[in-house]
């Protein structure tokens, strides 16, 4: 401590006292109070908080052992303050023990003026043994308050770029006595390395605090625990059993295959169903790594930024997590270089001088919607158009029939952004086509929306997995196409007579009826024929009157409701959905393609993009 | 010389305690002003002109970050600083970005002066 004559130490030791002493008292009721109720948050954090105030003064006063006592305490306070412990009673015994020592040596303190040789080591030893997570991989609680709110610590150093940091690091690797993390040398293909390690606990490894930063989550990698893997192959070697059983069968008593068979494929769609856990990850380390993106942005371009982010526990596909890390990158670079204004100017327009970038995911009818919002500037969408034109990436005749929203979305297109501006803006060579490129490569879609002097928000929805999806099947002039089972809210069939009482015409798109409300009728292959509604409602009306059926998919994205009409419904089946070629990839209505047991080829629809499409 | 006003917000009676304790044998020419949350901070920060804030992170009601975001609307030209015990990597990003700046605790008057002669220079 620093040295101030006798008098100050004195004042500051009477002050130590009676603070850390009110502190205690709290602390003492609490952890009773928490017996009866030990789910109670408000009063955990109230006793946390305490604990750190306690410990704060003991190093204030230079009381080195006091502090590394209740610095033993905190981090048993903050666990339990995360739930990776519960409140037993053994805990509050441990905590309690504490007390009565810190308040012991207080007394002692007051007379003999120091701490003197206390020795905490053994009740240290026993607040360690109560911990979830060893001590080196805690962080302190003071640091811990942020994480509290803006979740999983990440990689400090840039994730985006360099594949060195998709080694397996996280800090369960550390513990667990794992090859990979000790010899990474030793597994020189990383992507095909499945970790024999706590996998029931990757979730929560990703949450947990881990001492200022180092730690890394595999990205390419699955950590996987012995018990889940054996329960795999459990699960595989049934199937092989059933295998066999269906071989025997068909050849003994065929009739009966149909039994077995569909044991066959429960056991498959079981199976499928736990490998798919595994391929999801939260999407927090991504975002927090743009947090460093942003601040070294901001201290470049001399604005001054917070990143907030929001939805951290949202699961993605590693596939998709690792395809949108560099849009997602990209986007925020932008909100930072274009978006966010000096703080002069900010102040000039009445703003704060911290500009504001959120980040937010969330899942939403099975896809993950990403949102980019920032309080910046702005995009003046006729300066878009200009500058579009000025650089010969539309023609003026384009220009004049572009949509708000497509006139926002040049600022997407190859040839917008100029090499100089691209080189300081991003640094890395390339523009905002990319993020148009990458986001169609994973089937996404992306919304601008501005308000100039207010800011922009660029919102994505990305599916939550590539690998398999749930879809009905349902036909339309001879082709088969697939409807993501998450958008779809229910089937209506009409026949004969029953066609002319549900369906009307209304404006410039048939209706149909559902129970008692009516819902826009959108044919398929109106959409496929790449009309929109147009002046055709008539024409329509009288083409569904004519059939003797009418087989209709109600929609949903976002609020809006909405019926597909399509020739016949085949049913459900999960797909193995594989992206469109690059050649297609204009097609946005089309997500994916999967081959159909027949060997032909369906499409996966995009229903957002159908619903666009079609109100446009 | 002009005096000049630095605002202590700690949570901690002890912590203020030792603030006003170095200002008045070290700083002597400051005057010192104090606030035990933020929202007291903000009420302080009212009426009076800063030079220098020292913000604990660890707070009842908004964190030093958040305290430090506000102070920043109500004085743009205060120079603000952290003062924490274990600087987290990322925490100490997100105040860069805002131009904060940081005072390792235990805080001690040779910490403070380095702080003034960047602040005078």
């Amino acid at each position: 401590m620093f040295e101030f004559d006798e008098e100050t130490r004195k004042a500051l030791l009477e002050e130590f006292f009676s603070e850390s002493r009110e502190a205690l008292g709290r602390i003492e009721r609490g952890l009773l109070q928490l017996e009866v109720e030990p789910d109670n948050r408000a009063l955990l954090n109230a006793v946390f908080r305490d604990m750190h105030t306690v410990k704060g003064n003991c190093r204030m006063m230079g009381f080195s052992r006091l502090e590394a006592l209740t610095h033993s305490a905190e981090t048993l306070l903050d666990q339990l303050r995360d739930g990776l412990l519960a409140f037993t009673e053994s805990v509050s015994s441990v905590l309690l023990g504490v007390l009565d020592s810190v308040v012991g040596t207080f007394d002692n303190i007051a007379v003999v003026g120091d701490e003197g040789a206390a020795d905490f080591s053994g009740q240290i030893t026993m607040l360690e043994g109560q911990f979830a997570v060893p001590v080196h991989q805690m962080d302190e609680g003071e640091a811990r308050e942020e994480l509290v709110e803006v979740a999983p610590p990440g990689e400090d150093d840039d994730l985006l770029m360099d594949p060195r940091h998709l080694e397996p690091q996280s800090p369960m690797a550390l513990r667990e006595d794992d090859p990979s993390s000790s010899q990474p040398e030793a597994f020189p293909d990383l992507s095909n390395l499945v970790d024999v390690d706590a996998a029931d606990k990757v979730d929560t490894a990703l949450q947990q605090p881990v001492a200022g930063g180092g730690a890394s989550v595999p990205m390419e990698s699955v950590r996987l625990s012995l018990a889940r893997l054996d329960a795999l192959m459990k699960q595989v070697g049934e199937l092989g059993a059933t295998y066999n059983q269906l071989k025997y069968i068909l050849e003994k008593h065929p009739d009966e295959a149909e039994l077995v068979l569909e044991e066959h494929g429960k056991l498959i769609h079981t199976l499928q169903d736990e490998v798919l856990q595994y391929r999801l990850q939260p999407i927090g380390t991504v975002l927090q790594s743009y947090q460093r993106l942003v601040r070294d942005l901001a201290i470049t371009t001399e604005k001054k930024v917070m990143l907030e982010i929001s939805g951290v526990e949202t699961e993605v596909d590693r596939n998709v997590l690792i395809s949108i890390r560099e849009l997602l990158g990209h986007l925020v670079r932008n909100a930072v270089d274009h978006g966010i204004e000096s703080p002069e100017v900010r102040i000039e327009q009445g703003k704060p001088p911290v500009g504001l970038i959120q980040l937010s995911a969330e899942q939403k009818h099975g896809q993950i919607v990403l949102e980019i919002r920032d309080d910046g500037g702005g995009i003046d969408a006729g300066q878009v158009v200009e500058k579009a034109l000025q650089r010969g990436v539309i023609s003026t005749e384009q220009a004049l029939s572009l949509s708000e929203q497509e006139r926002l979305k040049l600022i997407m297109e190859p040839g917008f952004s100029t090499a100089e501006e691209v080189s300081a803006i991003s640094g890395r060579g390339t523009g905002m086509d990319v993020v148009q490129a990458a986001l169609e490569k994973v089937g996404g879609t992306l919304k601008i929306s501005s308000e100039v002097g207010a800011g922009s928000t660029f919102r994505l929805r990305i599916p939550q997995t590539m690998a398999i999806v749930p879809a009905l099947l349902v036909t339309c002039k001879g082709g088969v196409y697939a409807v993501p089972q998450t958008n779809i809210v229910e089937l209506l069939s009409f026949y004969d007579d029953e066609i002319s009482r549900n369906i009307e015409g209304k404006m410039q798109s048939p209706m149909v009826r559902m129970r008692e409300r009516l819902i826009t009728l959108c044919p398929l292959q109106r959409i496929l024929a790449r009309y929109g509604p147009g002046r055709s409602s008539g024409r329509e009306l009288k083409r569904i009157r004519g059939n003797t059926s009418l087989h209709v998919v109600v929609l949903q994205s976002e609020e809006i409701l909405f019926g597909l009409e399509v020739d016949e419904i085949v049913g459900p089946a999960n797909l193995v959905i594989k992206p469109m070629d690059s050649v297609f990839s204009h097609i946005t209505i089309l997500s994916g393609a999967a081959v159909m047991p027949d060997g032909s080829v369906s499409f996966l629809l995009n229903v957002q993009e159908l619903i666009d499409f079609y109100s446009e | 010389m002009e005096s000049k006003t630095a605002l202590i917000v700690d949570d901690s009676s002890l912590a203020r305690m030792m603030v006003r304790k170095i200002f008045a044998t070290s700083f002597k020419d400051w005057t010192l002003k104090e606030a035990k949350d933020g929202q007291d901070a903000l009420n302080v920060v009212d009426g009076a002109s800063l030079d220098l804030a020292l913000v604990d992170f660890n707070m009842p009601g908004m964190n030093g970050i958040e305290l430090a975001e506000k102070l920043m609307e109500k004085q743009p030209g205060l120079s603000i600083h952290l003062v924490t015990a274990n600087i987290q990597e990322r925490m100490r990003m997100r105040a860069e970005g805002m131009g904060v700046g940081f005072i390792k605790k235990p805080i001690n008057p040779q910490k403070i002066s380095e702080i003034m002669s960047v602040l005078n220079g």
